[in-house]
């Protein structure tokens, strides 16, 4: 993250407000370093996080004209006089609203805080309430050591195991889960919903766990099944089957950057990079320890293995952080390679703590206790890994790419297409011979021409013929060279992390600047999580035959998976939870520090973490025991009481309704109409067909790049991730808010604007697939009108059709039919079903 | 105002309107998250027009007249170059004079290059910026700037700012959009228009790309052709009829409420979209006035008419592209031909909006993402011919300007050293530029802000400054 040091000053807008006013706070002259530390540290952060939402000039309403945001509103107060009397805090409105004590003010409105935020502002106050002259970050360099994990924020707190409260209604818990949802609910005079009837369940389960609708077999045997059973089996069925691993490896790739071109605003083809999102999907598909493929992602390159596949695999994995939005034509090559390492820890940072560690780029974390030094003491092991290497050509760096080991059959196959490449160049060459032959030859027959002043229409006649000659030569030059340069069949390729052979620590880069260096910091993991003990980096390590010099990387991947480290089972869980529940427990899923959002549940979210350490890091276990509870089978409708409660269903009284994801719109229809080709894995775009070639060039794609018709009817993981906007033919992506690979995106934004109306109105693809569907339930002669649209609508929607439904379908058909046609009629019937919020949603 | 409110105010209550009055009541519907919203302080600007020169305009040729780099053509290039980044050929630069005439154009006597003769007519008109400064001196991040505010990081850019901050003035239309778009070239990027972090219902709504020209710009799925447009209703009517039925059974669901809604003003735009970008109504006297037909004006000429006709139905912010602009050889060629392809259309446009009483609350900005160099570029490393040379990326000079609602005509501000190289005197970073353009929308460009990811950004970050000597 790119932010001038001045950038404290707009982190938020207070701290403006703040050196406006800071002449005016005569207790700020004569302050202790160590107290405007605790001030920055404890009580800044506390009164952002609890009191600006109301008491700050960025308030929409400043409650009873009292601020909080500078020394000067703090001691000149509100309506109601000063707030804080220094020195004395029993005298002190502020201290007294926070301990719920005083006649009518009890302060914050949310809910009383903690004993120990309380004690910090009590002991704030008691020093005399110092509030720093100048504009924060005067102390950017403070040390780690000031920061104290056992102080304050609940996230980097360890997991707690708490036993499941009781709850009144005791038949209502299937397992721990429920109790600790209903516990909530009850305590706050909450009654959950009704179970969601059983063709609502199965759509939404066969939705959530493989992106995909259910087929009507799975319908009919689930709604007669004997319960629960029925239920389990259905879940196992859909944890089995590879649609699983594509849906739940395309959530991870939300995460990771990935994308099938390289940089930024470039049409460069991202050769290898499939084999990454190939690696993801099957690592859900055979359910990866959650550990290990944290561990792979990081350090793969570097791990032990038993055999050259587990090498291969693990050489992939580290696409995760070399595959990325990097800036490749920069020409300050310095500069991009801090960008690419802030990048990175960014991506760690978010995807696998929730912490937003790139903001301590240029001075200490405003908010979250990651000081500048942390920042670089991560910034080094990166720095002494290889993202990039030499150039394409020019200002064009490359991604670093790692042969991997081969399999016979593969080396075979490699010759053979060795030798076929070879035969293909000789035969170019050939055709370039006899191209630029003719060239000569006319350029000999011109010149005669002209040497003998024959008529000027004949010389022009073959001075055309002349152009055109040499135009096919060109053509034939560029196609010998294209081969020769881009053709040549190579070793399968990972684009991949490896150690640089010298590591080094890296230094402070002042204020984001890499030209201007302070302290070297030693390599090392983020404070605010000290393990006991922290691994440590070793200086040499016995790698297959040899010695090698260790980045760090290895220790980090150790460090971000002990048991002890709270963070990573927290996050992981609490991302299983989003995508079975539409919201997590902490709702800012990307971002669990200060600023982030609390969790709902905070002691379900421990129980969940320890059931995902306990259950030896199975994701697919865990989303089983969630599936499998009686919160996951609430229905969604509606209730008054609750409504007005809890408006939000912060609390779960019922189940969240939810756009199906772009993605899932198009697999969804492709399944529903028949066109899903199932097959998966490999290269998605047409890699031979380079739009251009530029000798000494890196190949670009053609700018009106199509989709390969080998993909065009796969599921959307299999196809062509771009960086830029997606390809036209998928455009669904681009209107149903597909995340930008360039961004870690845990959520997806959820928009509702015309242009995706328009889309499902007038789309070729949806009024294509409505065509097949159509003609594919009218070649059965079989059945009745009634038999055909009970099928359509069991197979779309998931359920049986309901007597409106069939009127209204009759009334439509008999109508339209009138004027346009069976056939016609048909098509747009399944069309309006298709472009309908029922299909569109899942409940 | 954060998402949740906003997806709060998203067609409540509308579901159960029938569709008909819906469409008879749109005057008393409520807005949606694109509805007006009050500015900070009273705009002088109700809109912009962004025209962006793709590539960088040099500006040694087009607006600022540098006597004495012509009168040293030749010579070694007497200013340091920045030592971190290589530009090929430049060890065999020279200094090279201004490829064009200038004289003193308007009654303002500011001079302007004799090869922008319909321009020079407007001088008055517009205020020039004379020391435009950037920070990449690279296409992809400055061109990134230059939209968003940010080089290399992924930001929303300044039209969906505006979006934000002020919402539509026409409910059957999206708050920014932008015609024929450069999302392949250099720098060219989706994220031009995006939104970014912000609520997507913010990002710029495109008319085709610069792959297709103005000639084909529309926005997507407008109609379907293998239809007839009574089945369509009938079929909207079906979608509409299940959507409300789906409703009807939830009891109460704002999403869906919102779905019905835009298939609403989807519907709406079907019928408004066509015609606005249909330009057969204009009279002949208009198409030629903006150079449609003639050949090098043709696709500008569209954009700037279509641009005109946007900013009367109420759109913010309508972004036109002329690209072409980056001319490292043969400039002596290039530069004119691109100056005939937008001198006139720009010079229409400016005349047009007078004419229809728009000028005065319209603000066009035209900018480049940097500018060219004072010294020539050999791509031939010095075997080149003195005609083929051109002139490389400079981010540390250049001129762009504002014309229009709260601005000063017929003035320049800010100074580049003698040989156009570098600015020296009243410096406006693109920072700046859109401080400014946000203050004369009524918008404070430190006040503008978003919560994402733990913190609250700004279109201008932690920069800007608004260009005070220049307002009106």
């Amino acid at each position: 993250m790119v932010i001038d040091e001045n950038a404290v000053k707009f982190m938020p807008r207070w701290f403006l407000a703040l050196l406006i006013c800071a002449s005016a706070g005569a207790q700020a002259d004569a302050v202790n370093p160590e107290h405007i530390e605790f001030f920055e540290k404890r009580i800044r952060p506390l009164l952002a996080a609890h009191c600006y939402q109301c008491h700050s000039s960025r308030a929409a309403t400043v409650f009873g004209e009292f601020r909080l945001d500078s020394a000067e509103a703090l001691f000149q107060g509100g309506r109601s006089g000063p707030a804080v009397v220094p020195g004395d805090p029993d005298a002190s409105r502020l201290i007294r609203a926070v301990r719920y004590d005083s006649e009518g003010i009890a302060m914050p409105p949310a809910g009383k805080l903690g004993n120990r935020e309380i004690e910090a502002l009590t002991e704030w106050v008691r020093l005399g309430a110092p509030w720093p002259k100048d504009g924060p970050g005067a102390s950017a360099t403070a040390s780690a050591a000031a920061v104290k994990v056992e102080d304050g924020h609940w996230a980097w707190q360890p997991l707690a195991r708490t036993a499941p409260p009781k709850v009144t209604r005791t038949d209502w818990p299937l397992g721990s889960m429920d109790r600790f949802i209903l516990a909530k609910l009850e305590s706050h005079g909450l009654t959950p919903v009704e179970q969601a009837d059983r063709y609502i369940l199965l759509r939404r389960l066969a939705l959530d766990l493989t992106g995909l609708p259910p087929t009507p077999a799975q319908i009919r045997e689930f709604e007669t099944a004997p319960w629960p059973n029925a239920m389990e089996t259905a879940v196992d069925r859909f944890l089995a089957s590879p649609a699983f691993g594509e849906r739940w490896g395309r959530h991870w790739l939300d995460l990771a950057g990935y994308a099938d071109n390289l940089g930024l605003g470039r049409r460069i083809p991202s050769l290898h990079a499939w084999r990454y999102r190939d690696y993801v999907i099957d690592a859900f598909n055979r359910d990866k320890p959650y550990d290990r493929f944290v561990r792979e992602q990081v350090a793969g390159d570097v791990l032990a293995f038993r055999d050259d596949a587990q090498r291969r695999e693990q050489i992939i994995a580290t696409g995760f952080l070399a595959i990325g939005p990097w800036a490749l034509v920069d020409q300050d090559k310095v500069q991009l390679r801090m960008d690419i390492v802030d990048n990175q820890l960014d991506t760690v940072g978010r995807a696998f703590l929730g912490l937003t560690v790139g903001c301590a780029r240029c001075h200490d974390h405003k908010f979250d206790p990651i000081p500048q030094r942390d920042y670089y003491a991560l910034a080094g092991i990166f720095r002494s890994t290889r993202t990039l290497e030499a150039r394409m050509s020019g200002v064009f760096s490359d991604i670093h790419r790692t042969p991997l080991p081969e399999t016979s059959a593969e080396l075979r196959e490699r010759a053979e297409a060795l030798e076929a490449w070879r035969r293909e160049h000789q035969r170019a060459l050939a055709e370039q011979a006899k191209a630029e032959g003719l060239v000569s030859e006319m350029q000999a027959r011109v010149k005669v021409l002209e040497d003998t002043g024959s008529d000027p229409a004949s010389i022009n006649g073959l001075n055309d013929q002349l152009a055109a000659a040499r135009k096919d030569a060109t053509t034939a030059r560029t196609e010998a060279a294209r081969i020769l340069h881009y053709g040549k069949p190579a070793p399968p390729m990972a684009l991949a992390l490896a150690d640089e052979p010298e590591p080094e620590n890296a230094r402070i880069c002042l204020g984001g600047n890499p030209r201007s260096l302070g302290d070297e910091i030693p390599r090392g993991f983020l404070s605010l999580v000290p393990l006991d003990p922290n691994p440590k980096i070793a200086n040499r390590r016995l790698i297959g035959i040899g010695f090698q010099k260790s980045s760090g990387r290895l220790e980090l991947a150790r460090w971000l998976t002990e048991p002890a480290n709270p963070l990573t089972a927290r996050v992981m869980a609490n991302r299983i939870w989003r995508h079975l529940f539409g919201a997590g427990i902490v709702a800012s899923v990307d971002n669990f520090g200060l600023l982030g959002e609390r969790p709902s549940h905070p002691e379900l979210l421990d129980h969940l973490a320890l059931r995902l350490q306990e259950l030896d890091w199975s994701v697919k276990s865990l989303i089983r025991e969630i599936v499998l509870s009686r919160t996951y089978g609430l229905a969604a409708s509606h209730d008054e009481r609750a409504a007005a409660a809890d408006p939000e269903n912060r609390f779960l009284w019922r189940s969240r309704r939810r756009r199906l994801e772009a993605e899932t719109i198009r697999d969804a229809v492709l399944f529903v109409s028949g066109s899903l080709d199932f097959r998966g894995g490999g290269p998605s775009l047409p890699l031979n067909s380079p739009g251009s070639v530029r000798m000494g060039q890196p190949p670009l794609l053609a700018p009106k790049l199509k989709l390969d018709d080998s993909v065009r009817f796969r599921r959307t993981v299999y196809l062509p991730t771009l960086r830029k906007s997606q390809l036209p033919q998928v455009d669904v992506l681009n209107l149903f808010d597909f995340p930008d690979p360039n961004t870690v995106k845990g959520n997806r934004d959820v928009t509702t604007v015309p242009t995706q109306a328009l889309y499902l109105m007038n789309s070729p693809f949806l009024i294509e697939q409505s065509r097949v569907v159509a003609q594919a339930l009218l070649a059965d002669n079989g059945i009745t009108e009634e038999q055909r649209v009970r099928t359509f609508l069991l197979r779309a929607l998931g359920r049986p059709a309901s007597d409106t439904d069939l009127q209204r379908a009759a009334s439509f058909l008999r109508d339209t039919e009138a004027g346009f046609g069976r056939a016609e009629a048909w098509a747009r019937y399944c069309h309006a079903v298709f472009a309908s919020s029922e299909f569109m949603f899942r409940s | 105002m954060n998402r949740r409110e906003w997806l709060g105010n998203w067609g409540c209550g509308f579901g159960m309107l029938a569709l008909r009055s819906l469409l008879a009541q749109q005057a008393t519907a409520k807005p949606g998250p694109l509805g007006p919203k009050s500015p900070h302080h009273a705009p002088r600007a109700k809109r912009v027009i962004f025209l962006w020169m793709q590539g960088g305009p040099s500006q040694v040729d087009l607006f600022d007249h540098k006597p004495l780099l012509s009168r040293r053509d030749g010579e070694e290039i007497p200013y340091s170059l920045p030592s971190n980044r290589s530009m090929p050929g430049v060890a065999y630069s020279r200094l090279m004079g201004s490829i064009a005439e200038f004289a003193p154009a308007g009654q303002s006597g500011l001079p302007v290059s004799t090869l922008l003769p319909h321009l020079r007519r407007h001088v008055d008109d517009i205020c020039l910026l004379k020391a435009m400064v950037a920070d990449s001196e690279a296409h992809a991040p400055a061109v990134r700037q230059l939209h968003t505010g940010a080089t290399q990081l992924v930001r929303p850019s300044i039209g969906s700012w505006v979006a934000y901050g002020l919402g539509t003035e026409n409910r059957n239309l999206p708050a920014f959009v932008t015609i024929a778009p450069n999302v392949t070239g250099d720098g060219g990027s989706v994220q031009l228009y995006g939104s970014a972090f912000l609520p997507a219902v913010f990002q710029g709504t495109a008319l085709g790309s610069s792959a297709t020209g103005a000639r084909q710009a529309t926005i997507g799925y407008l109609n379907d052709p293998s239809t007839r447009p009574e089945i369509q209703r009938r079929q909207l009517d079906l979608i509409q009829e299940m959507n409300r039925a789906h409703l009807h059974r939830l009891h109460s669901d704002r999403q869906i409420e919102g779905v019905i809604e835009s298939f609403e003003l989807a519907f709406r735009m079907q019928a408004e979209v066509p015609e606005l970008v249909d330009i057969k109504g204009e009279s002949q006297a208009t198409l030629d006035l903006y150079g449609i037909g003639a050949k090098p004006t043709d696709d500008f000429g569209r954009q700037c008419l279509l641009a005109r006709r946007f900013a009367e139905a109420g759109v913010r912010f309508i972004q036109i592209t002329s690209n072409g602009w980056d001319s490292h050889a043969n400039i002596r060629k290039a530069h004119p031909d691109r100056c005939r392809s937008v001198d006139k259309p720009i010079a229409a446009l400016i005349q047009d909006l007078k004419a229809r009483g728009l000028f005065d609350e319209t603000l066009l900005v035209w900018s480049g993402e940097f500018g060219r160099t004072p010294h020539y570029q050999d791509l031939q490393d010095g075997a080149g011919d003195p005609d083929t040379f051109g002139r490389g990326h400079n981010p540390y000079g250049f001129c762009a300007w504002m014309a229009g609602g709260g601005v000063r005509g017929g003035m320049d501000f800010g100074e580049l050293d003698e040989f156009g190289y570098q600015a020296v005197k009243d410096k406006v970073h693109v920072h700046d530029l859109h401080a400014t353009i946000l203050h004369l929308l009524g918008l404070d460009h430190k006040r503008l802000t978003y919560r994402y990811s733990g913190r609250d950004f700004r279109l201008t970050d932690v920069y800007g400054r608004v260009v005070s000597e220049i307002l009106a």
